[in-house]
């Protein structure tokens, strides 16, 4: 246990036992939500999913990185990302298992969790994301397992020719597992977009777009993830200096896609008005500040320092912009959505209509029938989903460093 | 199997507020929760600065705005349940199992209409907080009223099963984390007899019945009367019609 505990420097000390300070505030809020009841997060009768399930959204897409960089080195024989597969594969791993652990707290009754095992109803697309996401994380941790074996063994300091032998079995299996891995990297974005754009009743939700803006999120946020779990791990080596190039130009240029598919829509819905317009007033006046700066001013501003800055500080920043910008772009996905009702009744006088209100749910509140309700994430919300990251990132670090710190 | 449908004639409904009481009552529901909603709607333009508005009866220039569970036969709610819980029976009731729900709420994202509700907290609690804060602002001491049961608490205590499945219990029994929303009362309609919104209503504007049968009163009216059902363009394809109004004052046609 002590050399285990050598590795980490005091610095990483601080670092980790400050995650594992915000993962234990995280739980205790998650213990006073279970005996309370969900009444002390924000969300309501009319607004019914909020920052839980936009942090899902978003961890599913930082699971990524192991997709781009084990495709990338066996579907397009791009070499120089092999020195970073294994670790990609692990953040890939431990964020798809985040992910679906972030579902948890959203839960009113996470102890009939296993329903979902006992009674699968197969046209909810919750069961079919709850299969694919398993899958990938079980086809993660086979690659972090073949990328593994070489790695120990030089550890132990077997011979060479050994050595070399799992380093070509290795690289045979990745090239085996690649083709299978990779549908199921793009279809666990698609269908968590799919969630959410397969019903009718909400505009901003609905329809084909989802998929591949998940799916262009998804390459951004994985892809700063890697580079920053690699910073963390292995530093900013001269000798992988071309390997950050590579993920850096991948960063911009996806990040460049998911800014160019998010504002033609914004578009289309601006140009037709009504409803859609709705959606485009909320994101513009309330949401300003996750739309205005999170998305557009933090993505912009990834894609210039990812192209034009190629230092190590570059790499971390335009990293940390990403998956801010992305995080904004997600905790978007749902005010738009709810706030816009489309139950209406026209009134004879003006042609116009209004919205058929909804009971919010609660007596904390002198209104209780409403068409609008302003959510903002209630104190015990931001502190459980801190925790979750936390947690995530500690437990990142430590497997990250115990299985692959040196190369 | 009949064909249950209902119909919410707003020509007739006075706004008074009477199902959402007696679905309450019947229910259990706690402060805050409604199943089925009713509000008197004023229409901009004619309305007063006060509020009141003009007109003479029934010409009024407000409409009453329902709301209820439509018992979609094409319901999303059943489509996106990832356990099942909420299932359609066979005569056309979107039914929740109580005891299978895990609380997701995707059912609440999934309907347009906006009538399932979670429970938030405890509805035992909900009432009682609801209670000490009319008490302390109230200056008539609690318990004054001998007719009263001390620990009555409303709401019918008798659960239902349908086919072993817990589907109706009075709410303010049931623990928070789960959705509710309105049954069409399914235990009194296995026994024969009309949702309790419809039994109460005093404009009889709420009508409900079989549309397989022919003779039904509903079966009538939706023959003679232009009835509208809600966002019908989704293709949820809705069992409430609405008769809209249309005895609006001179000046608004």
């Amino acid at each position: 246990m002590s050399h285990v505990v050598k590795m980490f420097r005091p610095k990483e000390m601080i670092f980790l036992g400050l995650l594992l300070i915000l993962a234990v505030i995280g739980i205790v809020a998650w213990i006073y939500q279970l005996m309370q009841g969900l009444i002390v997060t924000n969300m309501r009768n009319i607004f019914p999913w909020g920052l839980y399930i936009a942090t899902f959204a978003f961890l599913v897409g930082t699971a990524a990185g192991g997709l781009i960089v084990s495709s990338s080195i066996y579907l397009f024989n791009v070499r120089e990302l092999k020195p970073i597969a294994s670790l990609a594969s692990l953040t890939a791993f431990v964020f798809v298992l985040g992910a679906m652990a972030m579902v948890i707290p959203d839960l009113g009754r996470p102890e009939r969790i296993l329903n979902i095992l006992l009674y699968p109803n197969f046209s909810s697309l919750l069961v079919w994301d709850f299969i694919v996401l398993t899958a990938y994380a079980i086809l993660s941790l086979a690659h972090v397992y073949i990328g593994w074996r070489p790695y120990a063994a030089r550890l132990r300091q077997l011979s060479e020719d050994k050595i070399a032998e799992l380093e070509t079995r290795s690289f045979r299996w990745g090239r085996i597992l690649a083709p299978i891995s990779l549908p199921f990297a793009v279809l666990i974005h698609t269908v968590t977009a799919w969630i959410f754009a397969v019903n009718a009743g909400r505009p901003w939700w609905f329809g084909g777009f989802l998929a591949p803006s998940f799916l262009a999120a998804a390459l951004v946020s994985g892809s700063a993830v890697v580079i920053l779990a690699s910073i963390a791990i292995y530093g900013f080596k001269e000798d992988l200096r071309h390997t950050y190039n590579i993920m850096m130009k991948f960063l911009a240029t996806s990040t460049a896609v998911l800014l160019f598919l998010v504002y033609q829509d914004y578009f289309v819905r601006w140009w037709w008005g009504g409803d859609e317009g709705q959606i485009l007033s909320i994101l513009f006046n309330r949401l300003w500040l996750t739309t205005l700066i999170g998305e557009f001013a933090l993505l912009f501003t990834t894609i210039i320092i990812a192209i034009k800055l190629k230092t190590s500080l570059g790499a971390v920043l335009s990293s940390v912009l990403a998956l801010l910008g992305v995080y904004a772009h997600r905790f978007n996905l749902m005010e738009p959505s709810y706030n816009v009702l489309i139950n209406k009744i026209l009134l004879p006088s003006s042609e116009s209509t209004i919205p058929v209100p909804i009971v919010l749910g609660d007596m904390k509140h002198s209104y209780w029938l409403l068409t609008f309700w302003p959510y903002t994430p209630s104190p015990i919300e931001i502190m459980i989903t801190i925790g979750w990251l936390s947690g995530i990132m500690l437990i990142l670090y430590v497997l990250a460093k115990l299985l692959f710190s040196r190369r | 199997m009949p064909r249950y449908v209902m119909i919410i004639d707003l020509n007739k409904c006075t706004g008074c507020r009477t199902c959402m009481v007696a679905c309450a009552m019947k229910n259990g529901l706690p402060p805050g929760i409604f199943w089925t909603t009713v509000e008197w709607t004023p229409i901009a333009g004619v309305i007063q600065a006060d509020r009141r508005s003009t007109g003479n009866y029934p010409y009024t220039p407000m409409t009453p705005v329902h709301n209820i569970c439509n018992h979609c036969d094409n319901p999303p709610c059943v489509k996106v349940c990832p356990v099942g819980a909420t299932y359609k029976r066979e005569d056309g009731l979107v039914l929740i199992d109580y005891e299978r729900c895990i609380g997701c709420r995707y059912c609440m994202s999934a309907c347009p209409y906006g009538v399932r509700t979670f429970l938030w907290e405890d509805p035992e609690k909900t009432l009682e907080d609801a209670i000490r804060r009319t008490r302390s602002s109230n200056p008539y001491k609690a318990g004054e009223n001998k007719m009263a049961e001390p620990d009555y608490v409303y709401g019918d205590p008798v659960e239902y099963r349908d086919k072993g499945r817990l589907v109706h219990k009075s709410v303010l029994r049931l623990k928070r984390g789960i959705v509710t929303k309105c049954t069409w009362c399914v235990e009194r309609i296995d026994k024969g007899l009309k949702p309790v919104c419809v039994e109460v209503c005093v404009g009889r504007a709420r009508i409900f019945g079989d549309l397989d049968d022919p003779n039904s009163e509903v079966s009538q009216i939706l023959s003679r009367k232009n009835a509208v059902r809600r966002l019908e363009h989704l293709g949820t394809e809705p069992r409430v019609y609405y008769i809209p109004k249309t005895n609006w004052p001179k000046v608004l046609e």
